[in-house]
Order: structure tokens, then sequence, then C-alpha cells
């Protein structure tokens, strides 16, 4: 078991921190905002869009214990929430319209949660849920668990979420190789109003060995992006299941430990220093608030149900392999397309079986690569998370190839995937769920003619002189992705 | 650069002799185009805020934000 690499008293100040980030910035809103350009929702501004969040973050922070002494900071944060939240404008939104009670709602928990109970808005927001019209807009699948969420938060009462968890995205196959941020975030904001946060548990009959597989190549991939706001999410989703946190799910704390401690702060995606950097004044101050505001309210509430739900002193969840059935499945996928490859004319088995002799590729030259492909300044932070997380060489090369491997497919960098995957042949042991499903692309990539890769939907490219060679390279692969993948089940390869 | 890696590059140069002409038409990541998501969800207001962006060091700026931030 690893140690927590945070004690409870420095999450306990990170929170802190992060309420007191949350209430200069709502002090400061109305000037701020005078910068932003708002975005599509007519109803919630991006700056209500920042009380709301602030108000999670009180709602969360309150659970921990009172002698944590957050008291005074919550309460702070609450009262601003309320000011900029609570207002005859928002009154007179919600008396229009009364699906606003989901986001004017989650402003009013924050004022439960601080036991500022007021019967003029707590009435008028319960008052619109029992219209029914709460419900009357289209929403995305899991902000419609948020609604059902925040109904149980404001009513005491004990709805399931039954109906909703097929929809959303958590519940279906998913892997960073075809994942935008927006993906992400679907699957970290499902289980946070699925789990309350960490106090319940997912819904029974909900696959969550697929979902946390997902949520571990996503932690890979975005140790690499360096996205700390999907990094904080993810394992925020990690700790919200009760299921402690993965190997990458500690290497992202660290990652983020070290940021915040560093800077001080933890900066959103679109921070563009050189934006900032021609910025003077209130204008630059606007623009600092706007882009760390939300990374570091959701590093508050990480460190918060990290200090309530103790998913830091559970063992660190063992890396999950491929199952024997996936292990077969993806072989035959290799075989049928290696043989479909062969009857067009694309590949000529050899005489001789080649062995596996392919040398594996090395953790040096992984490195390298990443340091090609990401820059080097992020590989050395990942590495250092690496060795914070107590990673030995094996285990570090597994999320290296991991992240390349995911990289190289989402590129469409087919070059580099077929490289990887026939530089795998020869490892022992099962492979990674990454590992299966860039091979699965890789033999997703063939067309009807047996061809391998997107350029041949143009069939004037099959005629192309070095249209054999490229083939050759892919179906070599995929012949050499199948004998791993037959080893890897226990099993004789089928292909030559 | 050994042969394994003179593969890849030999690969990618066999490879762009092919493309050009098909290139236009590849989105280069998912969820890097606006295009992609709106022709998938056909949304485009869900698409605000979707794209990847390239990690960019604060180290320089830090002061300076912290600063702003107090």
């Amino acid at each position: 078991m690893s140690p927590p690499i945070i004690r409870h008293d420095e999450l306990v100040t990170q929170v802190r921190e992060a309420l007191r980030f949350a209430h200069r910035g709502l002090e400061r809103l109305d000037d701020n905002a005078a910068y932003w350009v708002d975005d599509a929702d007519p109803f919630v501004s991006l700056k209500d869009k920042v009380v709301i969040e602030a108000a999670l973050l009180v709602t969360v922070a309150a659970r921990l214990p009172a002698a944590d002494d957050l008291g005074a900071d919550l309460r702070t944060v609450a009262a601003d929430v309320r000011r900029l939240l609570l207002t005859p404008a928002h009154r007179a939104l919600l008396m229009r319209y009364p699906h606003t009670a989901v986001a004017i709602g989650i402003g009013y928990l924050a004022q439960a949660a601080t036991d500022a109970h007021d019967p003029a808005w707590e009435e008028p927001i319960r008052a619109a849920f029992a219209t029914g019209l709460v419900d009357g807009i289209e929403r995305l699948p899991y902000r419609a668990l948020e609604v059902r969420w925040l109904e149980r938060a404001l009513s005491g009462s004990s709805t399931d979420d039954a109906g909703l968890v097929d929809g959303v995205l958590a519940a279906r196959p998913v892997h960073p190789i075809y994942m935008s941020p927006a993906e992400t975030y679907a699957l970290t904001h499902a289980v946070m109003y699925l789990t309350d946060f960490g106090t319940r548990d997912l819904p029974p009959g909900m696959a969550v060995a697929p979902l946390l597989d997902a949520t571990g190549a996503s932690l890979v991939w975005h140790l690499f992006t360096a996205n700390f706001d999907l990094l904080g999410e993810l394992v925020l989703l990690e700790a919200s299941t009760g299921r402690g946190l993965s190997v990458p799910g500690r290497m992202a704390l660290g990652l983020l430990l070290e940021r915040k401690e560093e800077w001080g702060f933890l900066p959103s995606p679109g921070f563009d220093p050189l934006e900032y950097q021609g910025l003077e004044a209130t204008a630059a101050r606007s623009y600092a608030f706007r882009h760390t505001y939300h990374t570091n309210f959701v590093w508050g509430i990480l460190c918060a149900v990290l200090a309530v739900a103790g998913a830091l002193v559970q063992p660190t969840r063992r890396p999950q392999v491929a199952s024997p059935e996936e292990h077969r499945d993806v072989a035959a996928t290799c075989a049928d397309a290696v043989e479909r490859a062969a009857r067009s004319g694309w590949w000529t088995p050899p005489s001789i079986a080649a062995s596996d002799g392919s040398p594996t590729t090395s953790l040096a030259r992984l490195r390298v690569l990443a340091g090609e492909r990401v820059g080097g300044v992020v590989v050395d932070r990942v590495e250092r998370a690496a060795r914070g997380a107590g990673l030995g060489m094996p285990a570090w090369r597994s999320i290296l190839l991991d992240a390349l491997l995911t990289l190289a497919a989402r590129r469409y960098d087919l070059s580099l995937l077929a490289w990887l995957i026939e530089g795998q042949s020869a490892r022992p042991g099962p492979m990674t769920s990454t590992e299966i499903e860039a091979v699965r692309f890789l033999a997703r990539q063939q067309l009807p003619s047996g061809a391998i890769g997107a350029w041949f939907a143009d069939p004037r490219n099959e005629h192309a002189d070095a249209a054999r060679d490229i083939n050759a390279a892919m179906v070599e692969a995929l012949v050499r992705a199948e004998r791993r993948a037959t080893r890897g089940a226990g099993g004789a390869p089928r292909a030559a | 650069m050994n042969l394994s890696e003179a593969k890849i590059v030999n690969l990618d140069a066999s490879i762009r002799s092919l493309v050009e002409p098909v290139a236009a038409g590849l989105p280069d990541e998912p969820g890097s185009l606006v295009g992609l998501h709106v022709l998938c969800c056909n949304e485009y207001v869900l698409v605000t805020g979707l794209t990847d962006v390239p990690f960019r060091d604060l180290t320089e700026e830090a002061s300076r934000i912290r600063a702003d931030l107090a």
C-alpha cells in the first residue's frame, strides 16, 4: 500500500486556500467580468458560472469535520455567493423560467451547507422543482444527473437515478483515443453527481470496472497533456468511487500538488502566457482569474473529497489489464485483418514464420519519443510524479507506452502506432486496455480492399509505388500484435 | 538513428507521398476541431471550450499571476 501523498491537515490547508482564492475572486467579480465576453447560455452567464462553482466548493468543503476549522472561510464564500447569485434579478429569472432553479439552487445549497437556511429562497426553488418544468429543457445526460442530485440535496429525498444512468457516457465504452475534453467532463461529472462527491455508492448494476479502466487510461493521457483541469477532475472521479486511486491517479495527484506548491495556483488549459503578457492592470487580473478559477475550484473540491471519502488511505488500485476474453477477441481481429490483407495481395506471409525477435522498445527510447512529441519539460515532471508514486521501471515504461499509443492513434500517426505495437510483440504478460484499444484502432483502419490506412480511401493511392510497403508495415504490426494477444490469452497464434 | 527508428521515418515519408489528396479531410486529433463535433453531435453551443490546447509553461509568469490573484 502506498502512503498517502498528502496528509489530512495538508488537504485542509489546500481547501482553505481554495476558499480564500474563491473569496478574493468573488469580491472582484464585477470588475473581472467586465472583460469577459459571455458564452452561449442566455440564462447563466460566465459570471454566474463562477459563482455556482464557488457554491459547489462550499457545499463539498462544508462536509469536512468541524475540527478542521473551516467555518469562517466557508461562511465568507457562502455570503459572497448569496450576494451575487441570490439577487432580485435571479429571483425574477426563477419566477419566469423554472429550469433556472438548478443553477440558483446550487447557489442556495451553499447557504444550507453553512446553516444559512432562508425560506424566502428555499420555498420558490422547491416550488420550481414541483412544477416539473425544471426538466422542461433539453439537457446533456450528465446534467440530468445534476438535477437529480440537487433535488436530493434540497429535499433530503432518496430519489435514485434509475432511468438516467444508461444514458450517460460513463455507462458506455470510451477511451481517450477518441475523447475530447467534453467527453472527459461528461465522465467526471456523472460520477460526481451519482456518488454525491464520494458519499454514495455508484448505482448497482453500473459497470464500474470499464469506467475505471477508461479513467485510468485518460489519466495516463492527460499526465502528458498537462491539462491540470482534467487531471483534477479525473482524480476526483476516482476518489468519488470509493475504490481508491489508481497508479496514474496517484501520479496525477502528486503532479497537481507539485504545480500548486511551485506556482501557488493551477492554471486552466486555456491560459496563454503570450496573451496575458500583453495585458495591463485590471485586464490582466481579469484574465488571470478567468483562466485559473475552474482548475483551482476543482482542486479545492478534490482535496475536500479526499479528506472526507478517505481515498488516500485505501490501497492503490492495481493496474488493470485486459481479460483473456479481450486478448482472444483482439487476436482474432488481428488475424482476420491479416488474412484479408493477404487475400487482397497487400501482404505475403513469409515462408518461415518470423520469430518474435523484434527487440522490445526500450524505456529510454520511449522516453525520448515522448519528449519529442509532448516536450521534455512535461515528461520530466511526469517522471518525477512516477518516482513520487513509487513506480518501478516496468510500471513507468507501461505508462509511457500507453501514453504514446494514445497519442499516435489520436494524431493518426500510424507509422508510430505500428512501430510501437511491433515493439511490444516479445513482451511477456497481459496487454493493458490501451494496448488492446490501440491494436483494435489499427485493425479498424483496414478498408474493404484490404489496404490499411485512411489515405487508401482515395483509391488512387492504392496504385502508388509506396502502397505495398506501407501496407506490409501495417500488417506486420498486426501479425505481431496477434501473437502478443494470443500469448496473453494463453493460446497459439493463428496468423503467420 | 537506428534501424527501427528509421522505419518510422521511412514509413512517414512513404505515407506523405500518398497523403496529399486525402490529408485535408483528416482531422488532426479528436476534439481539436470544432467542425468535427458539430458534425457529430449537431450541437454548436456544446462545443465551446472543447478544444485540446498544448501545454504552456507558466513558470516565468507565475509570480505576476499570483500577484494578480492575491
